[in-house]
This record gives C-alpha cells, structure tokens and sequence, in this order.
C-alpha cells in the first residue's frame, strides 16, 4: 500500500475510532436521539456543498431521485437505527466496550451472505474464524450485569444493521456514486430522526462541549469519514479499506481509558482479540491453508465479489 | 422496489410528523409567527422542485398564469387553516389535532351538498356524514384534561378542515386544465406566505425562540409541508387519486403514534373512539365504502 493510503487509513480509523467517545461525551448532556438527529444534520450540511461542486446541483438531484428507495433504505439501515442504538447502549456502556462489539460486523456479513448468496460457502478455517469471533461477541455480553446485557445486545444489533446494509447497498447500489451513497444516506437519516430528534431536544442550549460532540461527530466522523474511506476504496481497494475494522476499536478503547477514564478490563482484551481473530480468519483474510499453498500453486484470479 | 405500500407508509410518515412538530414549535412562536416561518422554509423548497421539473422560465410564466386562483387557494388552503391548526395545538394535544384534522372529506361531501342543489347522496352516505360528526363531537367533548380550551382547541382545527373543504371544492370549480398539483402548490403557498406577513409581524415572539422551535419550524417547512407535497404529487402521478387519498386514513394514526411516543400524550378511550367514529365516517360518507342491502 502506498504510504499515502496508509496516512489515510491511520487517520480514518483514528477518526472512526473517536466517535465513540464523542457519542458518551453527547449523551452525558441530551437524548440519543437529538444526539443521532444533530450528528446526519451537520453531516448532510457538510457534505451538500462537496457534492454539488464534483456532481454539480443537476446532477446530484438526478442520481438522488432515482435511487432515492434504495438510498433511503441505507440512511435507515446504516445511519438512522444503528447510530441511535449505539448512542442510547453508550448511555450505560463504556465508549471502548461498544467499539468492540462493533468490531464484530464483518463477521455477521459473512453471516448473512451465507444466508442471502447462494454461491457462499464457509468451511475450514473460515467456519472456525465466525465461531472464534462470535465467542467473543457472546463474552462481551455475557459479561455484562444486569440491563447492560440489552445495552450490549443494541451494539450487536448495530453490527447486523451494518451488515446488512453492506449487503443491501452492494446488491442495489452498485454503480451509484460514493458521494451520492454518502449524501443520500445521510439526508434520509436526517428525515427520519427528525420528529424523534427535535421533539426530545433539551429547551435551552447544551453546554459548549455538548455542542462540539454533536458537531466532530457530523462534520469529522461522518461526512469527512465517509470521503476518506471512499477515497481508500477508490485508491487502494476494499480489501485494504475494510482493515479499518482493525483499528477502529483499538483507538476507540485507547480513547476511551486515556479522557474518559474508563477502566481496560481482562475480559474486553481477550474479547477484541477474539472478534479480531473471528473477523481475520471468518472473512477469509487471513488463512493458514491459503498461505502453505501459495508457495505451491500461480495464485488464482481473486473471485468478483459481485452480490447481485 | 419502489412499490405503492412503501410509498403510502413514507408520505403517512412524514405527513403525519407535521402535527408533532407544530406542537413544539408553538410553545414558543404565536400561531401567525409559526406559519410565516414554515411557509419560508417551505417555499423554496417547492419552487425549486418546481424549477427543477419544468425549467426555471416556464415556472415562472405557470404560476402567474395561475394568478387569481393561487391567492384564493393560498387563504383557504394554506394560511387560514395553517394558522388555525397553529392554535388549535396551542391547546389540545398533537394527536387530536390530526383526528379533527382527517373530516375534511365530510365536510367536502357538505358543502357540495349545499352549494350544488344537482349533488345528491344515498342515504347510507348521509348516515357516514352523521357518524363522523358523531366523532368530532366526541373528539372535543370528552376532553377533560383541557377544559373549555381545549374544546375551542379542537373546534379551531375542525374549522380548518371546513376550510380545507371549502379550498378543495373551488380547486375542482376553478382549476381545470388551468395547472398541475405542484404549481398549485407552490402558487397558493407563496402567496400565503406573502398575506401572512402582516399578522406575523403583529404578535412577534415575545423572546428570542428556542433552537428547538426553529428546528421545529424548519422540519415542518422542509419536510411535512414541501417534502410531503412533493411525495404525495409523486404518489398521484403513479398511483391515481383514488388510491393515493388512502393516505389520510394513515395520517391520524401516524400522528397519534408519534404524540404518544414522542410527546407522552395520553391516548384515551375517546381519542380511539373519534378516530374511528370519524375514519368510518369518511370512508362511508364519501361513498367509498358501499353496503350491499339484502333485497
């Protein structure tokens, strides 16, 4: 990988990784759900102005109007439920646990393909890898006491929905865009959260870093990201782009103990280090037969992931 | 997919968030405030979609061609009920605004009755128009929580629903060949948005209101008058009137959805007794629903 797209994921994944703890910081202060509403508001904004300068306003308009299902169906999928679920599981979970769970995801796609793509096949290593990850998964929550076992369960709800619509947008939004993905995604969102966002928004102002948390999480954590991660997809492949699941949980927990105090339990290291395991191994990224072989046999043309 | 019934639950839901968030924005902007800030957020949104359809130029010359019309339909369909519902949901909850709100098509088979002696209904119409009184007047009666107020509340919002009534019948009158839905709309709203001015500015807000308000004022703009609007001329252009006007069966009940979730609004026994009282009422009275009478 080119030291460039190496910049880009280091920075992504960092930038990923925090949002995390914007959303404890944003929910210490107003609802999850003005939290979610004000984060797609600000991300939207961000992005209008990026879109309509590469797209220009006929254009983008047009690419809106005619995916607008699809897309509304991803800003629900991937932006509206799982962001709300994630900030109200961070009003009783710890910033970094949550990061963790979530790192799960690649795992419930390969789940779920297995299901909806007929020619998917897990065996071997594979098999042993969603095992591995989701013992993980059913540690973290295991663990948890009391109501924050519903708390834990939400973040693995967040990972299926990401999952899913990972699947989904593959499937009917192959050829649209990034950018017009990104918009469309965010813009739904943003009309979805809206009656629950503002009907339970606090009647005075928030203080100042309330305000903030709302505003890295819109600007930074989703209009910025969503550029930078289309623009490693674009440049280096979405097999390097997906090692941000990697990453993204070890900044998110090293945030977490370093300004919000959180404690780094036994328990949430062997549960990364299992979901991490599950994900390298379940999503065929890494393979131990795969890597005796290739010094055996010319390395086969990589299978078109196509979903559709 | 881009089906009928997904379509149908979007524009129910969005729509049907309109009541919810004129109930936040008028705990601190008056009524006439209220809806001159919604029309502003609303207005160039549609002629904007309008632009974008038709081109900028032949927008322009469509809505002055539609001139007269546009004013009238601007006070009966946009800037007296608005501003009635406006404050009606200063005194009665979101949910019961919407219920009053759903008559409109009994007072339309009403008015057309007393304006166009040749209009005749059957009898079994005539006894769906008294059900669905039967259930405005249960609706404000059996308020107890609000008193009188909140019975002048509810009143206030069936008083827009004449109006509504009143706009849709000299539409079907007046507008013929004259222009499509969404110049219309775009029309009648500009030129509530220019009557209203004055009686906004009357009684402006007191204090500066909150972002909440604003942020309401801008959802119900933006997206439960022009977004709906434009889903709902998107509904009739595929699917027709008759199976696009199902929508208002789904807008209280949206409506009443969001108030109890969002808003904690309690939902009574006469709340659910209006609601079907006046959703039969209208399926009956408008002659929608037919009873076959054993001969």
């Amino acid at each position: 990988m080119r030291p460039r797209y190496l910049l880009m994921l280091l920075a992504l994944s960092a930038i990923w990784g925090s949002s995390f703890m914007w959303i404890k910081i944003g929910v210490r202060e107003i609802s999850p759900a003005t939290l979610v509403f004000g984060r797609v508001g600000t991300g939207m904004l961000t992005l209008i102005p990026v879109v309509l300068l590469a797209l220009g306003a006929r254009g983008a308009f047009a690419e809106l109007r005619r995916h607008w299902w699809p897309l509304f169906l991803v800003g629900a999928l991937n932006a509206a439920v799982p962001f709300w679920l994630l900030s109200w599981s961070e009003t009783r979970l710890d910033s970094g646990l949550a990061a963790i769970i979530q790192a799960a995801a690649p795992i419930f796609v390969a789940l779920l393909a297995l299901r909806f793509v007929p020619s998917e096949r897990v065996t071997g290593w594979r098999l042993v890898g969603l095992l591995v990850g989701f013992a993980g998964v059913g540690l973290l929550v295991g663990v948890q006491e009391g109501g924050d076992v519903v708390a834990a369960l939400a973040v693995v709800a967040t990972a299926l929905c990401y999952a899913g619509s990972i699947l989904y947008a593959g499937r009917r939004l192959g050829g649209v865009q990034p950018m017009v993905i990104a918009l469309g995604t965010l813009l739904s969102a943003t009309i979805l959260m809206a009656p629950a966002g503002i009907s339970q928004a606090p009647g005075s102002v928030p203080p100042a870093e309330t305000i903030l948390a709302v505003l890295v999480l819109g600007v930074v954590c989703s209009a910025i990201a969503y550029l930078l991660y289309f623009g490693i997809m674009a440049g280096a492949g979405a097999s390097r782009a997906i090692l941000v699941t990697y990453l993204v949980p070890a900044f998110a927990v090293f945030y977490g103990a370093v300004f919000l105090g959180e404690p780094v339990t036994a328990s949430a290291l062997i549960g990364l280090a299992l979901i991490l395991g599950g994900v390298a191994l379940g999503t065929g990224a890494v393979s131990p037969v795969a890597w005796r072989n290739a010094r055996l046999r010319p390395p086969a043309p990589a299978p078109r992931r196509d979903l559709g | 997919m881009r089906g009928y019934v997904p379509l149908l639950l979007l524009l129910a839901a969005i729509w049907g968030s309109s009541y919810l968030f004129i109930k936040v924005a008028v705990r601190d902007v008056p009524p006439a405030a209220m809806v001159e800030l919604r029309l502003l957020f609303a207005v160039p949104l549609l002629l904007g979609y309008l632009a974008s359809q038709v081109g900028g130029r032949r927008a322009l010359s469509e809505l002055r061609r539609v001139g007269r019309v546009g004013v009238v339909l601007g006070i009966a369909n946009a800037a007296v009920p608005f501003t009635l519902i406006a404050w009606g949901e200063q005194h009665v909850d979101s949910g019961i605004a919407a219920i009053a709100n759903a008559t409109v098509p009994i007072f339309v088979v009403l008015l057309a009755l007393h304006y166009r002696p040749e209009e005749r209904i059957s009898r079994l119409q005539a006894a769906g128009i008294v059900l669905g009184l039967v259930g405005v007047a249960v609706l404000a009666g059996f308020n107890p929580t609000g008193g009188w107020w909140a019975v002048a509340g509810t009143l206030a919002v069936v008083l827009s629903s004449v109006s509504y009534a009143a706009a849709n019948l000299y539409a079907g009158k007046r507008v013929g060949n004259l222009a499509t839905g969404p110049v219309l709309a775009a029309a009648s709203m500009l030129a509530a948005l220019v009557l209203l001015a004055p009686l906004a500015l009357l009684r402006l807000p007191a204090a500066t209101p909150s972002p909440q308000a604003i942020a309401s004022i801008a959802a119900l703009g933006l997206i439960g008058t022009a977004l709906a609007q434009i889903v709902f001329y998107r509904m009739l252009r595929l699917y027709g009137s008759a199976r696009s006007s199902l929508v208002a069966y789904l807008l209280p009940v949206t409506a009443l959805a969001y108030g109890a979730v969002l808003l904690d609004e309690p939902v009574t026994g006469a709340t659910l007794a209006g609601l079907v009282l006046i959703l039969a009422g209208v399926a009956i009275g408008s002659g929608r629903v037919r009873v076959a009478w054993p001969r």
